[in-house]
């Protein structure tokens, strides 16, 4: 375990304003909060500051602790995640409505007065603390995914690796820390490598454009919404040197907009919270290349199955992606495997057919009929249904193109882009409910 | 409403497209977000942009105000008069 590189007391790590904190200088921090913590921790880490996190996070780790990272902070999902749990939680940041008996660190002390030398850290009790994350509960109730410390780390030193992060690199990250990609992005990725991190988490595309303008040449971690209101945004412009999307596919045009507009390599990684990013593309001039696997993981298929073997961790993770084999360390996405839909004998993922909704209207996606034999859509666009059927014949086989073209004007998506399946639901049933006769 | 707050009140459904919203349902004192017209964090991101659009207003939410402006059709309207560029 190459630990130096997490304790690297030379280059910066988190960038606040003007003020510089080296990675020594952030373990510090977390010592003296973990002076202050029970035994074992069970802790709740809901801070938004990506140095208040990050100091909580190490603090609860140091401790042997677990640290649970909720998808939403919903008091309904805050509850439900904590139902049970035999001890006090420790709770850093606001959680109002909290069932459970909780111990409470609304702000993160951010003391640096040296409690522990460094050397003292038990990195074996490192290792084995242990993060909670929560599937994005596309099928209902959130899963609970455990991951240690140590298992993030070799995770993220694959990615390091393959993005070649140096103490030249700035991280600038959209997606919260909760979330795995935000974990990995934003506080994984720089630890263990010299790169430094923005501490701010730009949202608005002022923000963004800021921070763009302050740290030329960053490597920019968003996701494909947050990169669609970036490109609207009047004027934005910069030197980015990469962009690197996830969470779902990036279109195409987009990426070759944001290529441009930033001078920027533009790259997706592909992972999920089981298995963290394990592999990356980049567009070229005209299109995505293959996807590539980080080093020492590689695929075995069995059949319709693929597993993901990461060997110097010795893991294997089914994947719900259906994947083709390029070579031996290359491969396509087809899609996820349990989204495969069948229409007229022909085979296609559905999560493939809403990508390519997206080349023909602003956002939408596509579902089968009440019949089960054709598609559906529900789109956000201002051209006729037969506009968009004729763009669409562009992009897909005819007998995937939707029959009924439902228009509302908002898919309601997560911040992080994604779709639950209970509020496609819920969309579709209004859909098809309020038009008895639909726009075609 | 004034006019001013009419016209940034039409504005917000414009961006978040609320269907079922009338003019004359919005008070222009409630709160915008969560329990007044319910909106989240995405459609503050379409506000924001429609802002820029209309407006030349641009949000940080660096911005010590960002939550005051936000606070409601009447709070938006008097930041839109004070920063207006277009």
């Amino acid at each position: 375990m190459s630990t130096e590189a997490g304790f690297d007391p030379v280059h910066a790590f988190v960038v606040k304003g003007q003020t510089h904190y080296t990675r020594a200088q952030v373990w510090q921090m977390a010592c003296s909060l973990a002076e202050r913590l029970p035994a074992q921790p069970c802790a709740l880490n809901l801070f938004e500051d990506r140095l208040d996190f990050i100091v909580a996070l190490m603090a609860v780790a140091l401790k042997g602790g677990v640290t649970l990272l909720p998808p939403d902070t919903s008091t309904h999902t805050l509850n439900e995640l904590t139902h049970g749990l035999n001890q006090p939680i420790c709770v850093f940041g606001e959680s109002p409505g909290l069932v459970m008996p909780a111990l409470h660190w609304p702000r993160c002390p951010l003391d640096q007065t040296p409690t522990l030398s460094l050397s003292e850290i038990r990195l074996e009790v490192l290792a084995q603390a242990q993060l909670w994350l929560y599937t994005s509960g596309t099928t209902g109730t959130p899963k609970k995914i455990v991951k240690t410390w140590f298992q993030m780390q070799i995770m993220a030193e694959k990615a390091i690796q393959r993005f070649a992060l140096s103490a030249q690199d700035t991280l600038v990250v959209t997606v919260p820390c909760q979330h795995m990609y935000g974990l990995e992005t934003g506080v994984f990725w720089p630890l263990y490598s010299q790169a430094r991190l923005v501490q701010s988490r730009p949202f608005y595309p002022a923000d963004m454009e800021q921070v763009i303008s302050e740290y030329p040449q960053a490597v920019l971690v968003s996701t494909p919404f947050h990169l669609k209101t970036l490109l609207a945004f009047d004027g934005v412009s910069g030197s980015v040197k990469c962009i690197i999307s996830a969470t779902a596919s990036l279109p195409t045009h987009h990426a070759q907009a944001l290529a441009q507009r930033f001078n920027a390599q533009v790259c997706e990684v592909l992972g999920s919270t089981e298995t963290a990013s394990f592999a990356s593309r980049c567009f070229t001039a005209t299109d995505f290349e293959s996807w590539h696997l980080y080093v020492q993981n590689r695929l075995d298929f069995n059949g319709d199955q693929v597993a993901l073997v990461v060997t110097d961790l010795n893991e294997r993770y089914e994947l719900s992606d259906a994947l083709s084999a390029v070579d031996e360390h290359r491969f396509e996405l087809i899609g996820r495997r349990n989204d495969m839909i069948k229409i007229a004998g022909k085979r296609q993922s559905l999560a493939r057919l809403n990508a390519l909704l997206l080349h023909c209207v602003a956002d939408g996606v596509m579902m089968l009929s009440p019949s089960g034999e054709r598609l559906d859509a529900i789109v956000v666009a201002q051209a006729s249904p037969q506009a968009i059927r004729q763009a669409l014949q562009h992009y897909m086989d005819p007998v995937f193109v939707p029959r009924q073209i439902y228009f509302v004007d908002q898919i309601p998506r997560t911040k992080i882009g994604k779709l639950r399946q209970a509020d496609l639901d819920r969309l579709v049933e209004a859909c098809r409910h309020k038009s008895e006769s639909p726009c075609n | 409403m004034t006019p001013e707050q009419q016209e940034v009140a039409q504005m917000i459904i414009e961006a978040v497209n609320l269907e079922d919203v009338a003019l004359d349902d919005i008070d222009p004192q409630a709160a915008i977000f969560n329990d007044g017209l319910g909106l989240d964090s995405i459609d503050a991101l379409e506000i924001s942009l429609e802002l820029n659009k209309r407006y030349g207003i641009k949000i940080k939410s660096g911005d010590k105000h960002v939550s005051d402006v936000f606070a409601s059709v009447a709070a938006l309207t008097d930041y839109v008069q004070a920063h207006r560029v277009q």
